[in-house]
């Protein structure tokens, strides 16, 4: 069973714009895809219609065998939740939490935050090398600290698949590549999926597989 | 005869007039308890000036009003008026208070006073009338209408009653009748004062005194009053009530020869003539000028007329009560002079007057 | 830029509708809680003014006396006066015709007036001469069901009297706001028909056109000496607002409150609308439009929904004011005897105070952002954190402030006991403290909590987030609630302790008056004297006596009853009190007590209508029956005093085991026809409680009104958050939250603000009922007030704050719960 599977998706937002046409994709278990594209080529949809949150005007998706189109919200919230961890350009941490409570966060919202959750939580940090920050306010990080910390979030309930948007577009080169090293190296420890957006070759090429989104085709890469 | 009572208390609880009412005088000078209306009028002229001053006592209710200081069953009402018969100008002023301490009361006899009423409005001095030294005095003043009068009279002839034993019947009606005397001439002085300049003066005045309940009769709307004295010793007094068509109803009068003695005429006895006109702004009402008076059995024939047109008294304090009295000239068969009295005439004809008459 | 502004202004309200309207709403909720006041304040001088001078007009000067009535001087003495037109004397008979209560101005009828009592010629002498001749308006002649020349009996005291509906005139016609209650009778027959006592209660004077008034009063008032005093129409209404000062104040005060919460709900409203616009304000600068340009955007934005927001808010005032006008005229006729207010009158100052205040503060409130935006560059426009990090950073600060002003209220309040607004002052600092001290409190009390899942612990601590709004929030319905609550408390207070005074004061079996404050005949003493089982009676007598300058009451009664405790609850309680008063003393109440500074064991110098007399105060009781203060006197040292005056009331003592009920009914039927009314010991506790209950509904008012702007801001401040806080919702729905679970956070959101602005409220209304009741009422009124919260209406309010909160939720929270994922993309959370 694959981890994703994209059949002729195509979504058009309101107003016309056809963002994404006819795409394409299978992501077998435990792969690295990176897809990469300018901004605006719809690379952030691909990845909201791959997580559920947003749903396809055509085409079917599939996610370990389940078909999002088939699903209701509340059922492609309740899958995300279990099976997807999210990894933003911005971060998007919440500045009134902790860093350890930004990474407890998807536990609370699932409603199994204890204590064997916030070992995790350690022992995620410990990982990404930020325990000793894990009561600090996360303003006080440096965004490449914030990103770790993203990571960590995203990896907490275990998902199955990583979806990663631009994780280093905030950072400068030498921080970036560290954070790319991280989050591959965290999901080949944790057996993740990793399917990443980037407009860096170089990070690109890090992955098992590339493809090129243009607008709204999906190619492989050669 | 001039304006009476103004209220609409029964007539009935009042004393009529009656023909055997036994006078005593100086006493019957004095006002009179249970008839409803009583006036003291006083006309005359001194020098340059023709003057009125009249008091009405007015009652209200024949029964006394318990339980308070202010309980009244009489008002007071004033009427004063002065001609500058020089320049044709007429000023009148009027007071109306219940008889209250403060306010205005009426005398009992002996005492001097008679009647007396608060002056108008910014006048402090009051109006009144006393009896002094076997005569009539008469004080008036209006202090914001700048003028002022107090006058002292002499009789100059005896008194007269004007219908027999002093009754003056007024209409067909056995009750419409007062109680009637005039002093036809008393000699007059004192002091005049008009816009700060006191005038001393002498003079000739003409005083009625008239009291009853019932002083109307039926469709009588208003009347035409006569007070002339004339050069050969006489006087005259006639009075003609009006119907609302302008018809006469009721006319009667008395000529007082030179000694005093009174004959009285009734309506066959002589006709009057009026013409001209003048309109009054203030009241709307439209009064003649000039009258045509014969006596064919007492050869007098008499061409009287107004010495000013605009001599109309308008009351503020009365609704609707406007009258024209005024100083006139006689010549004809014999000359003289006096006063005419015009009452009922223009658009309110008769309201005011028509009431409890 | 002006199709720009009008495109984009039609742009923003057409997505969010509910956000303008409630914006709009919050000016109009502040605007007509200015007006409501304003408008209830001035009528309720108005009315007094008004029947205080109906019938005679605009005179020019009024004769009143110092005591008792004027005699003929009075009269003499303004008739002598050489400026004086017309002098009218003037009786005051208050009486009551079946329901209908007859406010009988009689006067010199034979006078010219200048009102609308014109009778014909032909019926002039009709007042003066029929009995009973009284005219009436039109409206009280229909209540009462009379025609012209129709006869009705009518009540004064004990004495029932019949009168002839002799004209109906429009009083309104001179005097639009004569109570139709007005009614004029000769002064003669008044006196005759209602048997009163020789003397009057004024003289109204009319001077020649063009007198000097001021020069008259004085010369009138010199040859009057201390009998009597000369008094302008302006002095009149001043008198009468000084009786009503007291109330007045309190009006305004309160009404100065709202109108603070007011201006803040309106400054609050803005500011959120204008936070929304920063990006775009931003992008505009950055397209090179100028810092005028920008700031005149803002501008015209604001003027607009203040302009709104006032159109809405006065008409709403003028409209809650009239519904709630005869809430305040009961309270008016209780306390201070006054007609009803029966029209509103709507004057255009009050009008130019409510938009002056809509308007004036739409544009405080975006003044600050206007500093703002003038000294910011176009870069920082864009990023909006700015104002949140500042708040955030100034939140200590404010703490700190709020702790000095706390503190240097406390010192105030305690340094500056004698002066009496300092209570309004203190009150005023209380709820600054609050607000001050609420941003900081927000964010360190939401930190406070460790969330375990997403639910109401997470909605706590997330107030932290939206500091400047949240803050906003809580602080206005802290204000809300703290004036709620310390006017419930100390409402409920004063009733307990009026209850228990009744407890001590109300102890006879049965009382027996008149409705109309009137006198008790002969026969009805007769008649009250001779119901059986009487162990003992007390008469009640009143009068007046100056003191100095000020008028009290004076209240004669048989101070010691054998077998009948001591009716006065004394201030300290001593022994030989009314062994002291039976020999002569006097009993001082509070509040008079209290306002002229008199104590125990004072001689004191009355004067009366007998002349001058020099007392001993035995004693400072409580009483709750008036503010104005009353001396109680033996009925001896009374009858010296004021001469044998006819008794008010009496109160009946019966033996053990009397029937009281039956006795009171078979009183009643002996006393057959009088116009008395007999009360039971228990009817009399319940009237007075109920009259208290009245006069104190105005409170009410207050209440709701605090309340609805209170449940405005948490709605504003939650629907601005949905939208704010998009990005971050957005994000909670990646991570896996359901739709259900944002709503539910966000209700939990209301439900924290709720619980926030109540706990704080509750603190500063703790304070508040301190300073109304030690400071405030004392100062003004005189009254001891014990504390005593009344636990069931408080927790009831608590509850609806709480509910309303989380009903003002409802909906923001289901805009938030719709947040669509776009969001996501955004740059800023």
């Amino acid at each position: 069973m694959s981890a994703l599977v994209f059949d002729k998706v195509s979504k058009r937002f309101e107003g016309g714009r056809l963002v994404l046409d006819a795409v394409s994709l299978e992501v077998p278990r435990g792969a690295r895809y990176a897809v990469v594209g300018r901004s605006g080529s719809g690379k952030s949809t691909l990845l909201h219609i791959a997580a559920g949150i947003e749903v396809a005007t055509q085409g079917t998706v599939g996610l370990f065998g389940k078909a999002l189109h088939e699903l209701d919200d509340r059922g492609r919230t309740l899958l995300r939740r279990d099976a997807v961890g999210l990894v933003f350009q911005s971060f998007f941490l919440l500045p009134h939490l902790s860093v350890a409570e930004n990474v407890g966060l998807p536990a609370m919202i699932a409603g199994t935050m204890s204590g064997r959750m916030r070992d995790r939580v350690r022992h995620l940090l410990t990982r990404v090398g930020l325990a000793d920050r894990s009561a600090d306010s996360v303003q006080k990080l440096s965004g490449g600290e914030m990103q770790r910390v993203a990571i960590c979030r995203a990896l907490l309930l275990s998902p199955k698949l990583i979806l990663a948007d631009e994780p280093t577009g905030n950072l400068d080169d030498v921080t970036g590549r560290e954070v790319m090293r991280l989050l591959l190296e965290a999901c080949g420890d944790e057996g993740a999926t990793l399917v990443y957006v980037t407009h860096s070759q170089e990070l690109a090429a890090l992955a098992d597989a590339r493809f090129v989104l243009h607008s709204g085709v999906l190619e492989k890469a050669p | 005869m001039t304006i009476s009572s103004l209220v609409t208390v029964m007539a009935l609880a009042w004393t009529n007039a009656k023909a055997d009412y036994a006078w005593r005088f100086p006493e019957d000078h004095w006002g009179h308890h249970g008839y409803k209306t009583e006036w003291w009028y006083f006309t005359g002229h001194a020098g340059r000036f023709a003057y009125q001053f009249t008091m009405f006592k007015v009652g209200l209710s024949q029964t006394q009003l318990p339980g308070s200081r202010w309980s009244t069953e009489t008002l007071v009402m004033g009427h004063v008026a002065l001609t500058d018969l020089a320049s044709g100008e007429h000023r009148f002023a009027e007071v109306l208070q219940r008889v209250q301490p403060e306010l205005a009361g009426y005398g009992v006899y002996p005492e001097p006073l008679i009647i007396w009423c608060r002056g108008p409005a910014g006048t402090s001095e009051p109006w009144e009338l006393v009896w002094e030294d076997g005569g009539f005095t008469f004080r008036a003043r209006d202090s914001r209408q700048k003028f002022a009068m107090n006058l002292s009279t002499r009789e100059a002839k005896p008194l007269v009653f004007e219908g027999p034993n002093g009754l003056s019947k007024k209409g067909r009606d056995q009750a419409a009748a007062s109680l009637y005397y005039s002093q036809t001439r008393l000699a007059t002085h004192g002091s005049i004062e008009l816009d700060g300049t006191r005038y001393d003066v002498t003079g000739e005045s003409w005083m009625d005194k008239e009291f009853g309940s019932n002083l109307l009769g039926g469709d009588q709307v208003g009347w035409d009053w006569f007070s002339l004295q004339l050069e050969d010793g006489r006087e005259l007094m006639l009075y003609v009530l009006r119907r609302a068509d302008g018809g006469v109803d009721w006319a009667s009068g008395t000529l007082v020869d030179r000694h005093g003695a009174p004959t009285y005429l009734g309506r066959e006895d002589f006709s009057i003539t009026s013409s001209g006109a003048w309109v009054s702004q203030a009241s709307g009402a439209r009064y003649p000028t000039h009258w045509k008076v014969s006596l064919p059995a007492h050869g007098l024939i008499l061409e009287v007329d107004a010495e000013a047109r605009a001599q109309e008294n308008v009351s503020r304090a009365i609704p609707a009560l406007y009258y024209w009295e005024g100083a006139v000239k006689v010549v004809g068969s014999v000359s003289g002079r006096g006063f005419v009295e015009l009452t009922g005439y223009g658009p309110h004809a008769g309201q005011v007057l028509r009431v409890g008459l | 830029m002006v199709r720009y502004f009008a495109k984009a202004l039609a742009a923003m309200v057409a997505k969010s509708p509910v956000l303008y309207v409630l914006t709009v709403l919050g000016v109009a909720l502040g605007v007509a809680s200015v007006v409501t006041i304003q408008l209830i304040n001035d009528n309720a001088i108005a009315a007094f003014a008004a029947s205080v001078r109906a019938v005679t007009g605009d005179d020019e000067l009024t004769i009143v006396p110092t005591l008792g009535a004027l005699d003929d001087s009075a009269m003499r003495v303004a008739l002598a006066d050489a400026a004086t037109q017309t002098a009218r004397p003037i009786v005051r008979v208050d009486a009551l015709a079946g329901e209908e209560r007859l406010s009988i101005v009689a006067t010199d009828l034979t006078q010219p007036t200048r009102g609308p009592l014109e009778l014909g010629a032909e019926r002039a002498g009709d007042p003066l001469v029929t009995p009973g001749w009284i005219a009436l308006s039109h409206e009280l002649a229909a209540r009462l069901g009379v025609t012209p020349g129709g006869t009705f009996t009518a009540v004064n005291g004990s004495r029932r009297v019949v009168l002839t509906a002799g004209a109906l005139v429009d009083f309104k016609a001179t005097l639009p706001l004569a109570p139709s209650s007005i009614a004029v009778m000769d002064i003669a027959q008044a006196q005759a028909v209602f048997g009163l006592s020789p003397g009057l209660d004024e003289v109204a004077i009319d001077l020649l056109d063009g007198a000097d008034v001021l020069a008259a009063a004085a010369r009138i008032g010199e040859v009057l000496g201390e009998r009597a005093r000369v008094l302008t129409p302006d002095e009149r209404a001043e008198e009468a607002a000084g009786l009503l000062a007291a109330f007045r104040l309190n009006l305004t005060a309160l009404s100065l409150i709202s109108l603070a919460v007011g201006v803040f709900l309106i400054h609050g409203a803005l500011q959120a609308t204008l936070l929304r616009r920063r990006t775009e304000l931003g992008v505009l600068r950055a397209l090179g439009a100028t810092r005028r340009q920008v700031v005149g955007l803002v501008i015209g934005e604001v003027m607009l929904i203040g302009c709104l927001g006032t159109a809405l808010g006065l008409p709403l005032g003028v409209v809650a004011a009239r519904a709630n006008i005869d809430v305040v005229s009961g309270t008016l006729t209780n306390l201070y005897l006054l007609q009803t207010v029966e029209e509103l009158r709507v004057p255009v100052w009050v009008i130019a105070v409510g938009a002056a205040v809509g308007l004036g503060s739409a544009l405080l409130g975006a003044t600050l952002s206007l500093i703002e935006l003038r000294r910011e560059d176009a870069r920082a426009l864009l990023v909006v954190s700015t104002l949140q990090e500042s708040l955030l950073v100034l939140a200590p600060r404010l703490l700190v402030g709020a702790a000095l002003l706390g503190s240097a209220t406390a010192i105030f309040g305690v340094a500056a006991r004698s002066w009496a607004p300092a209570g309004f002052v203190i009150a005023v600092t209380i709820l600054a403290t609050v607000v001050l001290a609420t941003p900081w409190l927000v964010l360190r009390v939401s930190r406070l909590v460790r969330p375990r899942g997403f639910g109401f612990g997470y909605s706590m601590r997330s107030l932290g987030q939206k500091l400047a709004a949240n803050a906003f929030a809580v602080a206005s319905l802290a204000i809300a609630v703290s004036m709620m609550f310390g006017i419930t408390a100390m409402v409920g207070s004063f009733r307990a302790t009026l209850e228990s005074w009744i407890g001590s004061t109300v102890r006879a079996d049965i009382y027996v008056s008149t409705e109309t404050r009137g006198r008790l005949d002969d026969d009805v003493l007769r008649t009250i004297a001779a119901t059986p089982g009487t162990r003992a009676s007390d008469v009640l007598r009143k009068g007046e006596a100056r003191m100095g300058e000020r008028t009290v009451r004076l209240s004669g009664v048989n101070v010691s009853l054998p077998g009948v405790p001591s009716r006065w609850p004394l201030l300290h309680a001593e022994g030989g009190v009314l062994e002291a008063v039976a020999g002569g003393g006097l009993l001082v109440s509070e509040p008079l007590a209290r306002k002229a500074n008199l104590a125990r064991g004072e001689r004191i110098q009355l004067r009366t209508l007998t002349g001058e007399h020099e007392l001993t105060i035995a004693g400072v009781f409580y009483d709750y029956t008036t503010e104005q203060g009353t001396m109680v006197v033996d009925t001896a040292t009374f009858v010296r005093l004021v001469g044998p005056v006819a008794p008010s009331s009496v109160a009946l003592y019966l033996n053990h085991g009397v029937d009281i009920d039956a006795t009171v009914r078979d009183l009643q039927r002996r006393l057959g026809d009088s116009p008395v009314v007999v009360r039971s010991n228990q009817r009399l506790r319940a009237t007075i409680l109920d009259i208290f209950d009245q006069t104190f509904a105005i409170t009410v008012i207050l209440q709701a009104m605090s309340f609805l702007i209170a449940v405005a801001g948490i709605a504003l401040t939650l629907l601005i958050a949905a939208r704010e806080r998009a990005a971050e919702l957005a994000l909670y729905r990646a991570l896996g939250a359901t739709r259900c679970q944002v709503f539910r956070i966000f209700v939990g959101q209301g439900l924290s603000l709720g619980a926030f602005g109540l706990v704080l409220g509750a603190i500063g209304g703790a304070a508040l009922v301190m300073v109304l009741i030690l400071l405030i009422n004392r100062a003004y009124f005189g009254w001891t007030i014990r504390l005593a919260l009344p636990g069931w209406a408080l927790a009831e309010q608590a509850a609806t704050i709480l509910a309303a909160a989380v009903l003002a939720a409802l909906y923001p929270a289901m805009r938030a719960s719709r947040t669509p994922s776009q969001e996501l993309v955004r740059d800023d959370l």
